[in-house]
């Protein structure tokens, strides 16, 4: 299964001279953990509500300065035509609970969450709960 | 089996008039999303790492001026210190939340609950669950070769 259908297309993307500001208030309005830093359309970065909280409630950064500045690493990035298993394990080895989907140019098509992961595994479990539990029909002899 | 085993301990807690900035190197130092808020050993509330983010930084605040009491999740669901696995499920479904406070029978904080914890505790059971199945098909396969004398 590819993790095409379970990758968030809203994705709020942000330029690299927005504000951390900016960004704050996107994630208020759209309600939403992250947002994507995009340079002439290549995602740069990925920057987390706890990223902000951190750098700006800890660590002293102004929320006036661009949000470039909390988009330091390149994130972990796949391609949208990637199988689940791959992109959970790519998840397990980089230690990280997001990965930003590209296209095969490098522009962003979305987001995979271990929240939209955890969700659709767990249908699964129940979907083989049920198939275990049920009794089998024999047909009649 | 209780909750208590697979909770984080130490608690971290925040006092509830301390300043959102205090709060936010607290759970930088620890490593935390959220903190219990605590006013006279009790309980008051839940302050997330988003929290700042929203109700602060998107709001022009001031992180050295406001007190946490402003900004947390006030009387947050919680869930008991012997309460089981499903029951903690159970409860984050109903408050439609991944954290709960885990407190003692006196309503005193003892650490949180997180739905990653769970999601691990799980994944775990499941694991021994796939490792006894395989264990199953070995066992059968050495006894049917002990039997027919193949090695």
């Amino acid at each position: 299964m590819s993790i095409s259908p379970l990758i968030s297309s809203h994705v709020v993307s942000l330029t690299p001279g927005m504000t951390i500001r900016q960004a704050a208030r996107w994630m208020k309005s759209q309600n939403v953990g992250c947002v994507a830093v995009l340079d002439d359309e290549q995602p740069i970065g990925l920057v987390t509500d706890r990223d902000i909280a951190l750098a700006c409630g800890a660590g002293g950064v102004s929320p006036e300065e661009p949000i470039a500045r909390l988009a330091a690493h390149p994130p972990v990035a796949v391609l949208e035509s990637l199988a689940l298993p791959d992109a959970i394990a790519t998840m397990a080895e980089e230690g990280v609970r997001r990965l930003l989907v590209t296209d095969t140019v490098g522009r962003l098509v979305g987001i995979l969450s271990i929240d939209d992961l955890v969700p659709l595994l767990g249908e699964e479990l129940a979907a083989l709960g049920s198939a275990v539990r049920a009794p089998r029909a024999f047909p009649p002899v | 089996m209780p909750i208590s085993e697979i909770i984080t301990a130490p608690v971290v807690t925040i006092e509830a008039d301390a300043a959102v900035s205090a709060a936010a190197r607290t759970m930088r130092d620890h490593h935390l999303g959220a903190l219990l808020v605590t006013h006279a050993g009790d309980l008051v509330g839940l302050l997330t790492d988003r929290d700042i983010t929203v109700s602060v930084i998107a709001e022009e605040g001031d992180v050295e001026r406001t007190p946490v009491a402003n900004i947390m999740a006030r009387e947050p669901a919680f869930v008991l210190e012997h309460a089981g696995i499903f029951e903690a499920i159970r409860a984050m479904q109903r408050a439609n939340v991944r954290r709960l406070p885990v407190v003692d029978q006196h309503l005193r904080p003892v650490g949180i609950i997180t739905a990653d914890d769970l999601l691990i505790y799980l994944s775990n059971e499941l694991g021994t669950l796939a490792k006894g199945l395989f264990r199953g098909l070995e066992r059968e396969r050495s006894r049917l070769g002990e039997m027919t004398g193949a090695s």
